[in-house]
């Protein structure tokens, strides 16, 4: 048997793309349980489930041979993040104490680089600020990632003007610091940023990530199909690090862009066809990548 | 002789539906779309539409083509439509992504020249995302942002955007217009030459095309012929033509053609041996840089046959049939005919698609006629344009040929000028300056 995982992250589970692969899957397959199918449904050879929460997520990535497919926000390199149907772009306090949209599966660079206004406040986040190190030396990110630090450290204490430089947004503006989100809270009263852009409105900020939940995993899965925006820049080099680390042989789908496209379903009825989606297929990354708002997915080792 | 086929699949009917027609189909439809690369032609322009179900369907259906349609889809990117150049990024991904290495870069070098005008374009384009209010849209990219990292992204495993992702629209403009100035050097560098080279056979990178004109100076005595050119009683024929060809055509024993038809002519720049169109293998991909059409013309007309009568007197051999054929001269009816995309050659292949095919993306085709680019030859440029996809060069004044003459008879006839022999008359044709390109 091939156990197909599908982990539905925050919002998407929402969604027409989540609708019909469920309705697929209770068309053609065998219930086996709740959120759980077996394929075909004659002499079945694959279970299929679709599973929800960040522990879950985490265990079926050391499923042995499991094909995993994430379909969710990448939280702009935060990581995947999880939760019930129905939750808002920023959740009622009382309803949820810990907030899905900051409760990330870490998977990522050691920071992220992300906006104060659009992601912080909009969905009612209070993520920890990155720790700015004396030098970028042996600090784990992407280039422009790396870029952004060494601006910061090479200016210093600089001036608010200082473009690049790593300033306090109270001491700039104050009035934007000070502002409440919809969770009572003002996450954004110490923070700093390096740069402002749109007229001063928006203000990006480096806060920490890490892969601290990837570690943990021995990736015994066989293929993992991140299918969440940009997924290649900000997952793939710690999704690398720890294959080789623990001697994995997991082959990895990632996009190179934001997407949107159902390719989740493709994807399933291909492992469901019996076709081996740890080996590069033409079939398979045509049909895909056919759909709009796929995101120019790749198949990466 | 080239043949009409008339399509089997309502491609229409497919590309308005609800996309299932497709899904259900694409088994039967994948087999006869790689059967017919041509109908990429025909799916194209939907992507401009700026309807969601015909993009949708319409990118689909490209992607099940196969590398017989590539070019043919890169060539899309001349539509000045913001969004279906994204659509056709995305298409053109789904089939070299799923390329081995080496097939990937060769087939990243043939698209990306016809792709490098997608550089200049700052238009943001619809990407027709399926749930656009659960996005977390992280860079709102325009079509050169998109271009750039599309061609770096397959040119590179190892490319890393992530410097690029956090620029602001100003930086990433400086980074693409960098791009795009060294990139046309990119795409022509002798080691993209050599990496091409190595997959296909030698091939002619200029082709001269001299046309099938008799002369009643050939029944005639040299002396006679000389006496008519000093009276100005004189016209040049296939074997002048032939003359001034070999001056400036390289590798002459191969690379000039004698027709007598536009047929003859296309067939020239088709296959390798342009005697057996039945049989011969085409010509190289992307290999002819160069065409030069040496003949007679009128405004509107380019002769492929004709007389020269013994006082001068030219003839151009018009269509043999009533109707628009590929028989005779080039005027605007043939070359629209040419370009009906279901018109097949012998061989099976498309002819339009196949034509087009077989020229590099910057090729140029030189009309080197009297008037070819006068009057009415000016709507004829522009339907060799759209048939060829190339730059067509030509002339508004006369071609004059110049022959050096001695007492007793023609002793070089490569001699040209433009409208008078006066003007600077040269051996050979490449001394010859168009006026007039389209």
């Amino acid at each position: 048997m091939t156990d197909i995982i599908i982990a539905y992250g925050c919002e998407i589970r929402d969604t027409e793309n989540h609708t019909k692969v469920v309705d697929f899957l209770k068309a053609d397959a065998t219930p086996a349980g709740t959120d759980k199918w077996t394929y075909p449904k004659k002499a079945p050879v694959h279970t299929i489930s679709l599973i929800y929460t960040k522990a879950g997520f985490a265990a079926a990535l050391n499923k042995k041979d499991a094909v995993v497919i994430y379909d969710g926000h990448s939280r702009i390199g935060q990581g995947p993040v999880f939760g019930p149907a129905g939750v808002t772009t920023c959740p009622d306090k009382t309803k949820f104490p810990l907030n899905p949209w900051g409760d990330n599966f870490r998977m990522g660079h050691a920071f992220a680089d992300i906006e104060c206004i659009d992601d912080i406040m909009h969905h009612g986040t209070n993520p920890t600020e990155f720790k700015l190190p004396a030098a970028s030396k042996g600090v784990l990110a992407s280039k422009g990632l790396i870029d952004i630090l060494d601006d910061a450290i090479k200016a210093g204490k600089a001036k608010c003007g200082t473009a690049g430089a790593w300033r306090k947004l109270p001491d700039c503006f104050p009035k934007v610091a000070a502002q409440t989100n919809c969770r009572g809270s003002k996450p954004l009263a110490s923070r700093h940023f390096w740069r402002a852009r749109k007229g001063n409105k928006e203000f990006d900020t480096l806060v920490a990530v890490g892969d601290a939940d990837l570690k943990k995993s021995k990736l015994e899965c066989a293929v993992l199909f991140m299918n969440s925006c940009s997924s290649k820049r900000h997952f793939l080099a710690a999704l690398q690090r720890q294959k080789a680390a623990v001697k994995s042989k997991c082959m990895f789908y990632v996009t190179a862009d934001s997407c949107s496209a159902n390719t989740t379903l493709p994807f399933l009825k291909a492992v469901l066809a019996g076709k081996d989606v740890t080996k590069r297929s033409k079939a398979i990354l045509k049909k895909m990548n056919g759909m709009s708002g796929s995101g120019f997915i790749s198949l990466e080792k | 002789m080239a043949q009409q086929y008339p399509s089997n699949i309502e491609l229409d009917k497919l590309i308005a539906g609800d996309g299932e027609a497709i899904d259900h189909a694409e088994t039967m439809l994948t087999e006869q779309l790689q059967r017919h690369p041509e109908w990429a032609e025909f799916v194209l322009p939907f992507l401009a539409s700026g309807q969601p179900t015909l993009v949708v369907n319409a990118r689909h259906l490209l992607t099940l083509f196969d590398e017989e349609a590539l070019l043919t889809i890169a060539r899309g990117f001349e539509v000045d439509d913001a969004s279906a150049r994204f659509a056709i990024l995305g298409v053109l991904w789904a089939h070299l992504i799923a390329m081995d290495p080496h097939d990937r870069q060769y087939w990243i070098e043939s698209v990306a020249p016809y792709l490098s005008v997608g550089l200049s374009d700052t238009r943001t384009p619809n990407r027709y995302f399926a749930d656009p209010e659960h996005m977390e849209l992280e860079n709102d990219y325009r079509i050169c942002d998109e271009t750039y990292l599309f061609i770096n992204r397959l040119m590179s495993d190892d490319f890393d955007d992530s410097r690029f992702a956090v620029l602001e629209e100003d930086a990433r403009t400086a980074v693409v217009q960098q791009f795009d100035r060294r990139s046309a050097t990119l795409f022509s560098s002798p080691a993209v030459a050599a990496r091409k080279a190595a997959r296909q056979p030698a091939a002619l990178a200029e082709l001269t095309i001299i046309t099938n004109f008799t002369t009643e100076f050939e029944a005639q005595t040299a002396q006679f012929e000389r006496d008519q050119a000093v009276a100005k009683k004189w016209a040049p024929a296939l074997r002048d033509f032939r003359a001034v060809a070999a001056v400036d055509t390289p590798q002459p024993t191969k690379a000039i053609f004698e027709v007598g038809s536009f047929l003859e002519m296309l067939s020239a720049i088709l296959f390798v041996d342009p005697s057996k169109p039945k049989t011969s293998a085409f010509r190289p991909a992307q290999s002819v840089k160069r065409v030069n059409i040496i003949t007679h013309g009128n405004p509107g007309l380019i002769a492929m046959s004709g007389t020269v009568d013994k006082n001068g007197g030219v003839m151009l051999t018009t269509h043999p049939s009533s109707g628009p054929d590929l028989l005779g001269p080039i005027d605007v009816a043939a070359v629209q005919l040419a370009s009906d995309p279901n018109l097949q050659l012998d061989n099976g292949k498309p002819l339009a698609q196949s034509l087009r095919d077989r020229f590099a993306p910057d090729a140029e085709i030189f009309l080197i006629a009297c008037h070819s680019a006068m009057g009415l030859s000016l709507p004829l440029m522009q339907d060799m344009k759209a048939l060829f996809k190339t730059k067509i060069q030509a002339f508004s004044k006369e071609i004059a040929y110049c022959p050096s003459l001695d007492a007793t008879h023609i002793i070089d006839r490569a001699f040209t000028a433009i409208e008078k022999c006066d003007n600077g008359s040269t051996r050979g044709y490449k001394h010859l300056v168009p006026d007039r390109t389209v």
